[in-house]
């Protein structure tokens, strides 16, 4: 029997929808699935677990808004007493650094960003974009003991949320000294989508000539409900925050579509972006590289099309 | 007082993945310090500055090759270097890696240890994690914002759902993200100055570590094989008289063609 232990996340009390992907992802590692919600309001975000199937749940109920130091030492002796395979968590800040420091407290093997999992013949077998996506690596645990993953999000199916088991939660509990913890939150401002979220994404680049430049975009993005997205070139620049860049040492996306306006399409841009559905470049040089990637190209000024393509999606997707 | 800033190289993010046998085959890559280390780099030293009377000191695993960007580390103000080089840890976890690193840094007794938020090869960004948890010490990822008063701390992340304020004590271990600073260029002074600066190589044996268990032969991950994604190809460019006929045309294409609104 293959147990699979899923750590859910959590806003305030409210589980995240990504728990149907940690779901489906567990199901193809193992028979047994149980789950584990930390930090305030874990016990109330940990019955809607139940819709999931899973019945049992480990539930830290703090006031600790994260400790990875704390958190990792709450999770770690369920762990060994469960015999625990598998620990499956999101590739998400607080998945990826749950999760790094419980492999290495428990000394074992860890496979971040994985966007597929499968079992050939008999050995779990995880694939990950290398190289910011320039290549794609099948890798296997040969190490003995729990195995930790992290999903990248919005590559597994999620699983439906339809059951109705009842929900047994087991409390877990914080060491007594933190070496090093959360003491403040501040909320993200409403209305803004994380471009790592979004179906849309409007990105400008160097192309927009100035911070007043992404005035049209944003516009544009807010009109269609996409996030913004900008190249390296137009962060560097100060036009626009750090937390908008997509590329090999920004943001890697995977929206439904993607729509460059005045990027040129270096390699390390291309590889935060090139799994997109549908790309859409707007450059006014017909030679600029994106349009090798492109799905559709419109070679014109950026300025022009931008408000037309706004007026134009709005009504589209309004009918 | 000593600030560790522990740096790993990476190719060349210009660089062209080759596959050599299904695996990924570096031998004719440029390599580069990971972009990320180097605000970790540009971190310790102005930390250094505020702090005063403080040592930066660079540790990377790595080969004899690895020497030249370690070189580009001290021009860029770190006062010296540690090279870890052992045949052995070809092919070894990141796991691995912190143990090793383990191993260099404790007995330097820094006040603190800064990495890059990953290496923009396999983006793990583990081993500055697990250092932290073999050491005992905590951790802060992917920080924008660092300040040190006396043994404590407190450093900002962007987190899931909105900004983090971390505080703790130190030791402590930080990765750094983009928005941290602006890593400087090493001027010509920096630059001649480097080639003096002490750059110690060690192996594993002068650790006092056995390549069985930290060796690449011991590593808990394999990995198989590699594929290049499917290749895109190249669309088509929308036609049109002027901006309006071309956005219209688009728009047309994105409902009925590719069916994405
Ligand atoms: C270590 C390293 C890491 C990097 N990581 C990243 C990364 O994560 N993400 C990233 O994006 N880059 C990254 N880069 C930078 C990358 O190499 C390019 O420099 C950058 O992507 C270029 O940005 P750009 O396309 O906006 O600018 P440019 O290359 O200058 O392109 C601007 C484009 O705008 C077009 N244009 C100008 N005016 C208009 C107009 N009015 N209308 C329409 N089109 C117009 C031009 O024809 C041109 O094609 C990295 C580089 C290094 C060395
Ligand atoms: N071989 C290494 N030598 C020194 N530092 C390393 C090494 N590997 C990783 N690091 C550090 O750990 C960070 C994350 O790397 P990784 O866990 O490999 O993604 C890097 O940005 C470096 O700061």
């Amino acid at each position: 029997m293959t147990k699979v232990l899923i750590i859910g996340e959590h806003r305030q009390g409210e589980l995240k929808a990504n728990a149907g992907e940690l779901v489906a992802a567990a199901r193809v590692l193992g028979d047994t699935i149980r789950a584990a919600v930390l930090g305030p309001g874990a016990s109330q975000a940990a019955a809607a677990f139940g819709a999931y199937g899973v019945d049992t749940v480990r539930v830290l109920d703090t006031d600790v808004a994260y400790s990875s130091d704390g958190f990792a030492a709450a999770l770690a002796p369920v762990i060994a007493e469960c015999e625990v395979n598998y620990i499956v968590l999101m590739q998400s800040f607080f998945g990826r650094d749950l999760g790094a420091r419980l492999a290495a407290r428990l000394g074992t093997p860890f496979i971040n960003d994985v966007t597929a999992l499968a079992v050939e013949d008999g050995q779990v077998v995880a694939t990950k974009p290398l190289y910011a996506g320039k290549v794609i690596g099948k890798l296997a645990f040969t190490g003995k003991g729990p195995k930790v993953i992290t999903l990248r999000p919005k590559n597994f199916t999620p699983a439906a949320a339809d059951q109705a088991a009842t929900v047994e939660t087991k409390p877990l509990e914080l060491p007594a000294e933190l070496k090093c913890q959360v003491t403040h939150v501040e909320p993200k401002a409403t209305g803004m989508i994380d471009v790592k979220e979004a179906d849309i994404i409007v990105s400008g680049g160097r192309g927009v000539g100035g911070p007043d430049g992404f005035e049209p975009l944003r516009d544009f993005a807010q009109a269609i409900g996409a996030a913004l997205g900008a190249s390296r070139a137009a962060v560097d620049a100060g036009w626009i925050a750090h937390s908008h860049q997509v590329g090999q040492t920004g943001k890697v996306v995977n929206p439904q579509l993607y729509i460059a306006c005045g990027i040129s399409g270096a390699i390390q841009h291309l590889a935060g972006m090139q799994t997109s559905k549908v790309i859409v470049a707007i450059n006014n040089n017909p030679d600029a590289p994106i349009f090798k990637l492109a799905d559709y190209g419109i070679v014109d000024d950026l300025f022009q099309v931008v408000p037309e393509l706004k007026k134009l999606m709005v009504e589209a997707l309004a009918g | 007082m000593r600030i560790v800033v522990i740096v790993k190289e990476v190719a060349d993010t210009e660089a062209v993945i080759s596959l050599k046998d299904g695996l990924p085959d570096l031998s004719a890559t440029a390599m580069v310090n990971n972009p990320y280390d180097e605000y970790a780099v540009e971190e310790a030293l102005q930390q250094a500055d505020k702090l005063g009377d403080c040592t930066v000191t660079a540790v990377m695993v790595g080969r004899e090759k690895s020497k030249e960007n370690l070189r580009k580390i001290l021009a860029m103000g770190v006062g010296e270097a540690v090279l870890i080089d052992d045949e052995a840890l070809a092919g070894a976890d990141p796991l691995q890696i912190a143990q090793v690193l383990k191993a260099a840094i404790e007995p330097l007794e820094p006040a603190f240890v800064l990495a890059g938020r990953q290496g923009v090869d396999y983006d793990w960004g583990l081993a500055p994690l697990a250092l932290a948890e073999l050491l005992g010490w905590g951790h802060v990822g992917l920080i924008a914002k660092l300040e040190i008063t006396g043994s404590a701390f407190k450093a900002e992340t962007e987190g899931d759902d909105g900004l983090l304020t971390f505080e703790g004590s130190l030791p402590a271990v930080f990765t750094a993200d983009k928005s941290l600073n602006e890593p400087r260029y090493p001027s010509l002074k920096g630059i001649m100055q480097a080639k003096k600066k002490p750059l110690e190589t060690k192996t594993l044996a002068d650790l006092g570590l056995d390549a069985a268990a930290v060796g690449g032969a011991a590593a808990g991950l394999k990995l198989i094989n590699c594929n290049y994604p499917p290749r895109k190809e190249a669309g088509r460019v929308i036609a049109g008289e002027t901006a309006a006929e071309k956005a219209a045309a688009l728009v047309k294409a994105l409902r009925e063609e590719a069916k994405v609104i």
